[in-house]
């Protein structure tokens, strides 16, 4: 995946398309492109021309090249060299080629020189051995350089890129910079999102008070019919405790009404007395059969209890009995309940 | 970086942090108040639709004497009304009494209890009850006894009208 953006984003630039050049430089020294651009493009072989450079502990490597597409590429001469010092350290490398010779020197480890020559014989050779003080010379294949060059490039780590391209301005004049470009796009979005809101509250303002017209509205359409329920509410609530709480007890003309019909369902039944109070009702029976009284009494809705209190001879000659009963008269409301 | 730049930066961060302050808490709460209303309006819609099928219950009120009168003038009308029935229904009553009005806060009500002593057929005292049941005021009897005597019947019983107090009425009693 890495390598395929690689091959996909990254070119190489040719020796023949470029121009080396090596500087000697102090270790804390640091360099932007624009002041390497503003200090050796005079440097140059073209006239519009751009710079690649790249910076270890002692050395500037400048590469130039002519200002047009800029790609992001590694120059051919420096992937060459990261694999050739591994053959010598000490060594004139030339490249051959049918038409140009591409020659690069490493001393002591580090690219002393990378250029094109379209004829290298071996005076030149000489010369360029006496120039670096270098007997060794390699000659190299064109075919052998470029299996070099594609196993240099496909093993360099694309992280290494950034030591290419990203500038060694200091990150806080950076993030100014940025920031100073920023700034007017930044506020026609704060402009426009202020804009937005506003017209946003605007909208939800009038929607508010669109909704509250409506709601006094349709509430005074309603006013008429919520006195009308809570007078309806009171009135029941009021006649509810009336019944349940003052008239509490069954009508006393239905009780005794009740009592009146148990009794006289034996014709020689006579009641000698009645009295009804709160929820005690008690009475007296001339009676034959005082049972018969109690069980119509106890099956009666009225009652929650119900007994004989006493009984005894109504006479001497008299076979029927003087009962007296007493009764507990059901609430209102259990009545209620039950049904 | 450009001074006009560092001016624009600030008062775009300014406007911008002050109306967004400004914005956030006006907009939170107007949304609670449209959410509120909504619901609102949604309870009135339904009641408006209840409202179609609404019948009014008739209060009737007049069951209890007039809350406007003195209690003893009440008292007296009440008595007069029950001696009318019982001669009418020709239920003797030897003796009427008044008891003391009470007063059930409860419900704003006065009790006016008048206490009647008779003696009477039970054809009479049936004819009687009837009219009592019939009366334009609510008439309750609270307590009766009744005891053999002879051919009659003597009857001892607490007759309760009442008076519904309005909340003026009230403050007088």
């Amino acid at each position: 995946m890495i390598e395929r953006i690689k091959q996909k984003t990254t070119s190489i630039l040719k020796m023949q398309d470029s121009f080396f050049y090596l500087i000697d430089i102090a270790k804390e020294n640091s360099f932007n492109k624009d002041t390497l651009l503003l200090n050796f493009s005079h440097l140059s072989p073209y006239k519009n021309s751009n710079i690649l450079p790249f910076q270890d502990d002692i050395s500037l490597f400048l590469w130039f090249y002519k200002d047009n597409a800029t790609p992001i590429f590694i120059p051919e001469a420096y992937l060459l060299y990261l694999k050739l010092k591994e053959i010598n350290q000490n060594t004139i490398f030339i490249i051959k080629d049918d038409t140009i010779n591409k020659i690069i020197v490493i001393k002591d480890d580090r690219l002393q020189s990378a250029f094109c020559s379209s004829d290298m014989n071996s005076l030149q050779k000489f010369s360029l051995s006496q120039e670096y003080s270098i007997d060794n010379i390699i000659e190299i294949s064109n075919i052998k350089a470029k299996s070099i060059l594609e196993e240099s490039f496909r093993t360099y780590p694309i992280w290494n890129y950034q030591k290419w391209y990203i500038s060694d301005i200091p990150i806080k004049k950076k993030a100014i910079s940025y920031i100073d470009k920023a700034v007017i796009p930044l506020s026609i979005i704060i402009a426009i999102f202020i804009v937005l809101e506003y017209s946003k509250d605007l909208y939800i303002k009038d929607k508010y008070q669109a909704l509250e017209n409506e709601y006094l509205s349709i509430k005074k359409q309603n006013d008429s019919y919520r006195e009308a329920l809570k007078s309806n509410k009171k009135y029941i609530e009021f006649n509810n405790n009336f019944y349940y709480d003052i008239l509490l007890y069954p009508n006393i003309i239905s009780v005794l009404s009740k009592v009146s019909s148990i009794i006289k369902e034996d014709d020689n039944n006579t009641i000698k007395y009645f009295k009804l109070s709160g929820a005690t009702v008690t009475f007296q029976v001339e009676t034959f059969k005082p049972i018969d009284i109690l069980n119509a009494s106890l099956n009666s809705d009225f009652f929650n209890k119900f007994k004989i209190v006493s009984t005894r001879k109504a006479g001497r000659k008299s076979k029927k009995e003087l009962v007296s009963y007493e009764g507990k008269l059901k609430l209102l409301r259990d009545i209620d309940e039950a049904n | 970086m450009k001074q006009t730049n560092i001016l624009l930066l600030l008062i775009s961060f300014t406007l911008l942090v002050n109306f967004n302050n400004y914005i956030d808490s006006d907009e939170t709460k107007d949304i609670k108040k449209i959410k509120a209303i909504t619901k609102r309006i949604e309870s009135e819609k339904q009641l408006l639709e209840e409202k179609k099928n609404f019948i009014e219950l008739k209060k009737n009120l007049s069951i209890f004497f007039d809350s406007s009168k003195d209690n003893s003038i009440l008292l007296g009308l009440f008595q007069k009304n029950v001696k009318q029935m019982a001669k009418e229904s020709e239920f003797k009553i030897s003796n009427i009494s008044w008891g003391e009005p009470t007063v059930n806060k409860k419900l704003n009500l006065v009790i006016l209890p008048l206490k009647v002593v008779a003696k009477s057929t039970p054809y009479a005292f049936g004819l009687f009850s009837k009219k009592l049941l019939d009366y334009k005021k609510l008439i309750k009897i609270d307590m009766i006894s009744l005891r053999k005597n002879r051919k009659e019947i003597g009857y001892n019983m607490y007759l309760f009208a009442y008076k519904k107090l309005n909340q003026e009425s009230k403050n007088e009693e």
